[in-house]
């Protein structure tokens, strides 16, 4: 079941050099760093003025000990979550964990 | 020409949706509900959830009953809502006639560029847009597309090969379809209806095609055109591209109250009324409407000795057009008290404001309590506007605050979705 957290987090986003593209997406929670594996759903909603934009992906734990490297070694299992992103508020927010039951 | 109807319908849409987010719960049983703690009704069961028989529309206790290992997620209506608008965006780039029927059902008419660009092959434009869809969407969000003359046999023609399927009617194949379907396959053509046309000894379409319009007329007065025009393979409502953008008739919501809640009197429905009257008033205000007659609907939870529960719904006109959430609410409770004779509990309740006008066309107010009321109202969504829905509401609503998160966007409102 999902358990809604709304946590703010911190966000690192590798672009493609001249095009739009995020190539490499990190999230820290709880001391944790996150590799995104896959962005399985886009959608926007506006809240008031805001528009938020909501990435449903899935994410493993990596460690990052030594640097940033081509491929982060996964230390934990994959898991699903809700990102969402304020675009007016420029923040992020860690809005749903699925746990399998 | 025969004209070439397209119906597109995605398949479990709500449950698909929640598939394509997750890779966990894909390949499963699951259902999407409003509150999957509590006793509630499952609003859409995913394609592996419908083989244990669980059907949308179930209560959750009785989806857990037919398949145990069944998944309740909470649906997210703005997610289905922004997947309807990209996925009616990209059907726009084939014809501008598209006619939204619900928020995953449309029709399309390709009869252009089925007839131009794929030279009369229907079926290789629909597995066009599939794919198109799948690769816009995701794969697991798939649909059924029924191809027609007519919108009431496209409809007929997906529903029958659900899920991810393809089929057509051709004119030469129209006579034969209309000799072997009974009427109340159709969409629109319910029970109730269905047993009156068995008692006139009309079963199949072609048989209501046959029948005398005058026979038709005398038992189902105007309806019996559109029941003839049906069973002759036409539609009795041509696909009407500009639906969405014609003046709305009425504003209504409604509610399933679940057995816990425990519906037993006027007052422990109030609350939730109030906050169908409060969506109710702030569309009309963001559309710039206002409204005279208030109808209040209910449906009983328990039925009489035949088994079927009762519906009853009253009106009232006001003497002047309101859109504030509190003259709807004492409005219902007027209602409520004259029309008496409801068996509690009830399992359904809604109310619609109808008897609409431009709120421009409302003369101002002698009254400075009603001018007061006004002004408050129109701050209070103006703050709603800028900060989101609910930063700041009527105390009354606490009381059915855990319901607000999905409640605050409503599905089924094909008119307001975008694309």
């Amino acid at each position: 079941m999902y358990r809604q957290l709304s946590e703010p987090i911190e966000v690192w986003a590798r672009f493609q050099a001249g095009r739009p593209r995020i190539v490499r997406l990190f999230f820290r929670r709880q001391g944790r760093l996150f590799q995104v594996r896959q962005v399985h759903f886009y959608h926007t909603e506006q809240r008031g003025e805001a528009l938020i934009h909501h990435l449903s992906v899935t994410a493993a734990p990596v460690s990052l000990s030594a640097g940033l490297p081509a491929r982060p070694r996964p230390v934990g299992p994959l898991r699903c979550f809700e990102l969402s992103f304020n675009a007016k508020k420029l923040s992020w927010l860690l809005e749903k964990l699925y746990e399998p039951e | 020409m025969s004209r070439f109807i397209f119906h597109l319908d995605f398949d479990s849409y709500f449950a698909s949706v929640e598939q394509q987010c997750n890779p966990f719960l894909r390949n499963r049983p699951i259902g999407v509900s409003r509150k999957p703690q509590d006793v509630t009704v499952v609003a859409a069961a995913s394609k592996e959830a419908k083989l244990w028989g669980v059907r949308s529309g179930m209560p959750s206790w009785e989806a857990r009953r037919l398949c145990p290992q069944i998944e309740l997620v909470a649906g997210d209506p703005a997610k289905y809502l922004y997947a309807t608008g990209r996925a009616l965006a990209l059907l726009k780039r084939y014809t501008p006639l598209i006619e939204p029927y619900s928020i995953d059902e449309a029709f399309l008419d390709l009869t252009d560029e089925v007839s131009f660009k794929f030279n009369g092959d229907a079926p290789a434009l629909a597995r066009r847009i599939k794919g198109e869809l799948r690769r816009e969407l995701g794969r697991w969000i798939t649909c059924s597309i029924g191809i027609a003359p007519s919108k009431v046999l496209a409809k007929l023609c997906c529903e029958q090969h659900k899920p991810d399927g393809i089929a057509q009617i051709t004119p030469e194949e129209l006579p034969q379809v209309l000799e072997r379907t009974r009427a109340t396959e159709i969409a629109g053509i319910a029970q109730g209806l269905g047993r009156r046309l068995y008692r006139l000894g009309l079963i199949t379409l072609a048989e209501l095609g046959r029948a005398p319009i005058e026979k038709l007329k005398r038992e189902f007065g105007v309806v019996g055109y559109g029941l003839q025009a049906i069973g002759q393979g036409r539609d009795p409502a041509p696909l009407n591209p500009n639906l969405r953008f014609e003046p709305p008739k009425s504003f209504s919501h409604s509610r399933v109250i679940s057995y816990e809640f425990g519906a037993r009197s006027w007052g422990r429905v109030q609350p939730i009324l109030y906050f169908l009257c409060y969506k109710i008033a702030r569309r009309m205000r963001a559309q710039g409407y206002a409204g005279r007659v208030v109808r209040l609907f209910a449906r009983e939870a328990v039925g009489a000795d035949d088994g079927e529960s009762r519906a009853v719904q009253k009106q009232y006109t006001l003497a002047l057009p309101t859109s504030d959430e509190r003259v709807i609410l004492n409005t219902c409770g007027r209602i409520a008290r004259l029309a008496g004779g409801i068996a509690w509990p009830i399992r359904v309740i809604g109310v619609a404001v109808e008897g609409l006008v431009r709120q421009e066309a409302l003369s101002f107010s002698l009254f400075e309590a009603d001018r007061r009321r006004a002004r408050l109202l129109g701050a209070l969504d103006r703050l709603n506007n800028e900060w989101g829905e609910f930063t700041v509401a009527d105390g009354l609503l606490l009381y059915v605050k855990e319901a607000l998160s999905w409640e605050a966007t409503s599905l089924g409102r094909q008119r307001e979705i975008r694309f």
